[in-house]
């Protein structure tokens, strides 16, 4: 079984894949209900998980279940929407392309751990 | 909920949007008619929006415990209200309803506020295509881990 010790910190990619991925449910959440009266957006807490895990112990040594995203409700209120719905459009497509260009990133990344783990294996 | 299954929240709010957009178009195509089906001048419908959530009881404590379980998620249209705000009224003698004090009952539709709203839908629709795009991108780029 791969395991995080084994060419790169595949498990660490994994979760932040998970995370991102979970992120860009959020984002489709919030611009799905942009007009929803009384709607607060929603985001994903995974970075400063995994800051802390980081800060703490080895790449190595980190375990999925230390760095499970977490999904949380923003409350910040609009000054200029009086439906209580704090999504702002804007911000919220902003927010979609860089987590999609997170996602992308990572799948590369994961993507040339194994083509290196090949070219170790094949020699070519 | 998989990549694929973010293609159904953005195909809800995509409907959702659609649904706003054709009670705008009706109350613009109304906006001068004096007789309805159920009498009297047009009035203008609005739509009512709600969070599409899977509320079973499981759901409730597991959000209260930080984890996402919204299975459907998105939005949908839980009804479409009529407008009761005061209908305007016209001073025209001559109109066929007009009246005894020859003011005729107009509708209640007011053409910037629709185009304004129209304007809002149209920016909706298109912030969800461009996620549902997103989405076929990332899925593509997934695919390619391995290869």
């Amino acid at each position: 079984m791969i395991s995080a010790n084994m060419g790169g910190n595949l498990d660490i990619l994994q979760s932040a894949l998970t995370a991102n991925r979970l992120r860009y449910q959020m984002v489709a959440e919030n611009l799905s209900n942009v007009d929803t009266p009384g709607y607060k957006r929603k985001d994903v807490q995974f970075e400063t998980y995994l800051q802390q895990a980081l800060s703490a112990h080895h790449p190595k040594g980190i375990s999925q279940e230390m760095i499970q995203p977490k999904v949380y409700t923003d409350n910040v209120n609009l000054q200029y929407r009086l439906d209580g719905n704090n999504v702002s459009v804007e911000s919220e497509t902003a927010y979609q392309a860089k987590t999609q260009m997170k996602y992308e990133n990572l799948a590369n990344l994961t993507s040339s751990n194994f083509s290196r783990m090949r070219l170790a294996i094949r020699n070519r | 909920m998989s990549l694929f299954g973010i293609l159904n929240i953005s195909a809800s709010g995509l409907t959702a949007q659609r649904v706003r957009q054709d009670v705008i178009s009706q109350n613009i195509a109304n906006v001068e008619t004096t007789r309805s089906a159920d009498g009297g001048p047009y009035r203008r419908k609005v739509v009512v929006f709600e969070e599409n959530r899977t509320q079973a009881f499981q759901g409730i404590l597991n959000d209260t415990m930080q984890r996402y379980t919204n299975a459907n998620g998105g939005v949908k249209v839980s009804a479409i209200r009529t407008d009761t705000s005061p209908l305007k009224r016209e001073y025209d003698p001559s109109h066929p309803d007009a009246d005894n004090e020859g003011y005729v009952s107009k509708p209640n539709v007011n053409i910037i506020e629709e185009m304004t709203n129209m304007i809002s839908a149209t920016r909706a629709y298109e912030a969800n295509i461009t996620v549902m795009n997103g989405v076929k991108s990332m899925a593509t780029k997934a695919m390619q881990i391995g290869k």
